[in-house]
């Protein structure tokens, strides 16, 4: 494993296509994990994985949010997703770094830069793309962030449950069908990557590189 | 293949018919507000070529 020096600015998001970190690496999951049954075993996972202080940040229209808190607004969801956020940061143990808003790219805390790019009320997305090997390494507007770096090192039936009710969730709100391709660069390095791409396989999704 | 979603030109966003009038209804039907939107997105990503 790299050095802890070298290591990237891990951030956990929101999936949605629209989240672009300008600077830190991305580690996507609906709702940035909030109320997202598994999530807690994937953050012990990751921490041990990256060793290094990993961050989290909030963003405009979260879905996911939306929906837990059977909000009517999006002025409430960003106010509640601001919340809650900082709240699941505290009770993780992560680093709350801000909030990404549909603006120009904003710094906030902890070296993290970033903001929404997708046009508001639009999902633009028709593919879901799975992290394996460090998180986010190309930007895509087109994809839906999911990260499966952890997936290796976790219990099966977790592994299945979490990536089920994720990728439900992103077809719900795309109203399609979402094809499932992957990153597997990364500080994990490509036999970690490899190892966590059969585990999804195994699981029966079907990814293309 | 799945269906493409967006198109963005030099001066045009070119986009699927049932994403803007589901932003419409987002909106609880003001056009006026998403076409606002729709233009500042557009200007935005305009100014990110010119960068």
């Amino acid at each position: 494993m790299a050095e802890k020096t070298t290591l990237p600015n891990f951030v956990i998001s929101d999936a949605d296509e629209g989240v672009q970190i300008n600077e830190g690496t991305r580690l996507g999951f609906v709702g940035a994990g909030f109320q997202l049954e598994g999530f807690t075993d994937a953050v012990k996972i990751l921490k041990k994985l990256f060793d290094t202080e990993i961050k989290i940040v909030s963003s405009g229209e979260n879905d996911w949010i939306k929906q837990q808190l059977d909000l009517p607004e999006w002025e409430q969801v960003d106010a509640m997703s601001q919340q809650h956020i900082q709240a699941l940061a505290d009770d993780q143990e992560l680093l709350y770094a801000g909030f990404m808003p549909f603006a120009d790219p904003q710094d906030v805390e902890y070296g993290i830069k970033g903001h929404m790019v997708r046009p508001h009320s639009v999902h633009l997305a028709n593919k879901i793309c799975f992290t394996f090997g460090g998180g986010e390494q190309e930007y895509n507007l087109g994809q839906y962030l999911i990260s499966a770096d952890w997936v290796a090192q976790a219990n099966k039936k977790t592994v299945k449950r979490i990536m089920d009710t994720q990728i439900e969730f992103l077809k719900k709100i795309s109203n399609t069908d979402l094809k499932f391709v992957c990153q597997v660069g990364g500080v994990l390095g490509e036999k970690t990557a490899q190892k966590n791409k059969s585990v999804m396989e195994s699981l029966g999704f079907s990814i293309e590189e | 293949m799945a269906k493409q979603r967006m198109i963005v030109t030099d001066d045009q966003l070119l986009i699927d018919m049932d994403l803007l009038f589901n932003a419409i209804r987002e909106a609880n039907g003001d056009w006026e507000k998403v076409e606002k939107e729709m233009q500042q997105y557009l200007e935005a990503i305009q100014s990110m070529v010119e960068e």
